[in-house]
């Protein structure tokens, strides 16, 4: 007999059994497929997370670079916050000196601030971008009806805003309804001049590009009396030289500040404490959810236990029809280990349905690598689980089987 | 209390023909139990913890931050108010009727140096209150007092996580002097650790304590990011939360800064970890379904095993329900073993993990754990057992 032969009757002889025992199969199944399902699950929200955060960073290109007050990444991460509670803040004078750089295409200055936004009446709270026509260029953002501000308009302090769809939809009754009227900002009124394209993204906890509303920074001077900004954002001229572009940046910024009040950072520094964050919390989650298919395990081991009893006789009579010990081992491991990549492969199904379903609210995404996961865990589940029970069935001598009953 | 105790009577001897069937099915629940029980103590735990940290801090403590905290946008931005308090504002709060201490501090991270080592630590610049409403004592030397601040005496004094850092041992750097900007400090006093940080409470092991007017050239302006204030009794705290607020709405706009108390940060630091508990705990349920799933399993076979047993059972005068009965109680059983064992290893992980993490089991999780594990028996057996009384007694006895 060759080998693919003596193989296709294993898996034959497998198969009938399972069916025989449809119910006990199914119940076995059940415990892998959950498990792989959840696991499954868990590792497709978390990765879908991850490319969702690093779509949102790409999407602000490569070459940006971003200027904030504190050290970031000293001090057990508190640094930052202790440099924004401090109230540290850069000047004008400061982008000035940094748009002299050759390497930077682009500063845009940045302040922030929830304010109320009224418009005949009805007011909402969002969050004001003060900064410079850059800004637009610098986070993608793209005009959806009217125009953008420009240089002038920022020389000129012109009291223009544009609106992002979210403000312009809620405000008024359309978002194209809104251009050229007046809103009313802290307590001075601003000539919506434009309405950005619809960008998507955020809901539940991650808030929308599309709420924010954006004003030039030299007409804002009520909202921000003492010209400050939070952060500065720099657009490289290149993405390769970017590392000389920082050093660029710290040489002048060290000429009036100390080396621990402001960090330069770009993106893939960002992008990557971040993902480091989301890669321990998966991993946790992914290795509670991994307990179920330990006690799936537990399950086939139980099963092929009463298996191996069950059929005592069979086997005496196959080793007496010349089966060696090793056929009798391979036989039982392959119906353990087809058990249970069977629910591997139903678990992975149900957790391919569950992303597509959860997809509608929020992103999810299984990959090769899952997949292979998936089939590879289920499987070395069966061969764990099953080699004990294996091992007893071929350890018993035909005779003895025989008469057993 | 007869057929009680045959029932008792016949899973026994079911199960020690059994024993390593036995033993497996209960193993699946014993570790589903065990994993949520590890989990929800670890809940408890951190919630205790945290519970601790804050009390530890002082009580009836009030904090004037900038921008809105707890308004109704959560967004970054209200952070960014960009306010900072001045001088004016903490005296006239300290003349508020009520408030027992104040103490502003104004916290910047700052690089200090001593004989050539350096290590970046926050500067926190503030006034001798701070010590006694934050219960914070010196274990080495003495922390500094209403005087040496008036005097503006360069003095510090240093949280133990940065002694630490800067001399190795603490005890040595009493009145030694610590460079921040060029200028030196002598060091008076190192802090008894507080512990924590981390869970929403400051660090107090990390600052560098600076009485405000000693350090013109790190706060020129004598400006503060914070300003903490005690009130001498629970009942005044609503009392001196308006009085304050109404005063500093006199120079700022009420977006601009909030009146919180420490209690309201620990509910929302506590409130967030016990989502992430739930969640954690949720999904190791799910390995106590599929234990679940291995109990119902196993009662199938045991009721095919069975069936001429159930048929002279049946025969001799055994009622559908004595049969149900027998054989619900076998998987509650099973269940149960299962669910007592996991609680006594989680209890023994707690024992000895308790000295490394904040876990604590209480009576609930007890009670929980008990109940989750005899409801999983009753309705992972209910069908096998079903399917065991349905059976006619006639073809039972027949059944090979």
């Amino acid at each position: 007999m060759n080998k693919f032969k003596t193989l296709s009757t294993i898996i034959k002889n497998s198969v009938a059994d399972l069916i025989r025992n449809k119910l006990r199969s199914f119940l076995t199944m059940l415990g892998i497929i959950i498990g792989i399902a959840s696991v499954i699950l868990l590792i497709s929200l978390g990765l879908g997370l991850k490319m969702y955060i690093q779509e949102q960073f790409e999407s602000l290109g490569s070459n940006l670079v971003m200027i904030m007050p504190g050290k970031m990444m000293s001090g057990g991460g508190a640094g930052y916050q202790t440099a924004m509670m401090s109230g540290f803040k850069f000047e004008e004078k400061d982008i000035l000196s940094l748009q002299k750089l050759d390497s930077l295409s682009a500063v845009v200055p940045v302040f922030s601030r929830v304010l109320d936004i009224a418009s005949d009446g009805d007011n909402k709270i969002y969050e004001t971008i003060i900064s410079n026509e850059e800004i637009f260029d610098i986070m993608n953002m793209e005009i959806g009806y009217g125009r953008l501000f420009r240089k002038n308009d920022v020389i000129k302090r012109k009291k223009f805003a544009v609106l992002g769809f979210g403000p312009a939809e809620k405000l008024f009754s359309s978002p194209e309804a809104a251009l050229n009227k007046n809103v009313k900002i802290g307590d001075q009124a601003y000539k919506v001049i434009g309405v950005l394209e619809k960008k998507g993204g955020g809901g539940g906890a991650i808030p929308s590009i599309d709420d924010h509303v954006f004003i030039p920074h030299t007409s804002a001077i009520s909202i921000n009396p003492g010209k400050k900004f939070m952060a500065i954002y720099a657009k490289a001229e290149n993405e390769i030289d970017i590392e000389e572009t920082k050093k660029d940046i710290e040489e002048v910024m060290l000429k009036k500040y100390s080396e621990d009040d402001f960090s330069v950072s770009d993106q893939k520094e960002l992008l990557s404490s971040i993902n480091s964050i989301f890669d321990i919390i998966s991993l946790v989650l992914t290795g509670i959810a991994a307990i179920s298919l330990v006690v799936g395990g537990i399950g086939i081991l139980n099963i092929m236990y009463v298996s191996v009893v069950e059929r005592t006789k069979e086997i005496g009579i196959r080793r007496a029809y010349g089966a060696t010990r090793r056929d009798i081992l391979v036989l039982f491991l392959t119906e353990s280990a087809l058990l249970s990549v069977a629910g591997g492969f139903i678990g992975l199904v149900i957790a391919q349905l569950g992303v597509l379903a959860i997809r509608q609210f929020f992103p999810a995404y299984i990959d090769l690598n899952s997949i292979i996961l998936a089939l590879t865990v289920s499987w070395s589940v069966g061969l764990i689980f099953g080699v004990l029970p294996a091992i007893q069935a071929s350890k018993l001598t035909p005779i003895e089987a025989i008469r057993r009953d | 209390m007869g057929i009680l105790l045959s029932i008792i009577r016949t899973s026994l001897w079911d199960f020690s023909r059994n024993l390593l069937r036995t033993f497996l099915t209960s193993l699946g629940i014993l570790i589903g139990v065990s994993s949520v029980i590890l989990l929800v103590s670890l809940g408890v735990g951190l919630k205790n913890y945290i519970g601790d940290q804050f009390e530890n801090l002082g009580s009836n403590i009030l904090i004037v931050m900038p921008g809105q905290i707890f308004g109704n946008s959560m967004s970054q931005g209200g952070n960014f108010s960009g306010i900072t308090f001045t001088e004016k504002d903490f005296l006239n709060i300290a003349k508020i009727k009520g408030i027992k201490a104040v103490a502003p501090a104004y916290v910047k991270t700052v690089t200090a140096a001593f004989e050539g080592k350096t290590e970046i630590g926050s500067y926190y610049g503030t006034t001798a209150d701070i010590f006694s409403m934050r219960n914070l004592e010196a274990e080495y030397g003495e922390v500094f007092l209403p005087g040496d601040v008036s005097k503006r005496k360069k003095i510090m004094v240093l949280g133990p996580k940065i002694a630490e850092k800067l001399f190795g041992n603490k005890e040595d750097a009493v009145g030694k002097t610590v460079k921040i900007d060029e200028q030196g400090f002598r060091v008076t006093g190192i802090l008894r650790s507080k512990g924590g940080g981390g869970f929403g409470g400051p660090d107090f092991d990390s600052f560098l304590y600076i009485p405000y007017k000693s350090s013109p050239k790190i706060n020129q302006e004598k400006k503060f990011s914070v300003i903490n204030f005690q009130a001498d009794k629970e009942s005044a705290i609503e009392k001196t939360k308006d009085s304050v607020t109404a005063l500093l709405e006199k120079t700022y706009d009420e977006e601009d800064f909030s009146v919180i108390e420490q209690s309201q940060i620990q509910e929302t630091v506590t409130s967030i970890f016990a989502i992430l508990n739930s969640v954690l705990v949720a999904i190791a349920a799910i390995s106590l379904v599929v234990g679940g799933i291995g109990i119902m399993n196993i009662m199938y076979i045991t009721v095919t095993e069975r069936i001429r047993e159930i048929g002279i059972r049946r025969a001799m005068g055994a009622t559908r329900n004595n049969i149900l009965m027998q054989f619900l109680f076998e998987a509650v059983f099973l269940s149960t073993i299962g669910g007592s064992f996991g609680l006594l290893l989680s209890y023994l992980i707690v024992l000895i993990g308790s000295r490394f993490f904040p876990l604590a089991i209480d009576v609930m999780s007890v009670a929980a754990a008990l109940t989750v594990s005899t409801s999983i028996g009753v309705v992972f057996g209910v069908l096998p057992a079903r399917k065991a009384a349905l059976l006619s007694p006639v073809e039972a006895i027949r059944y090979e």
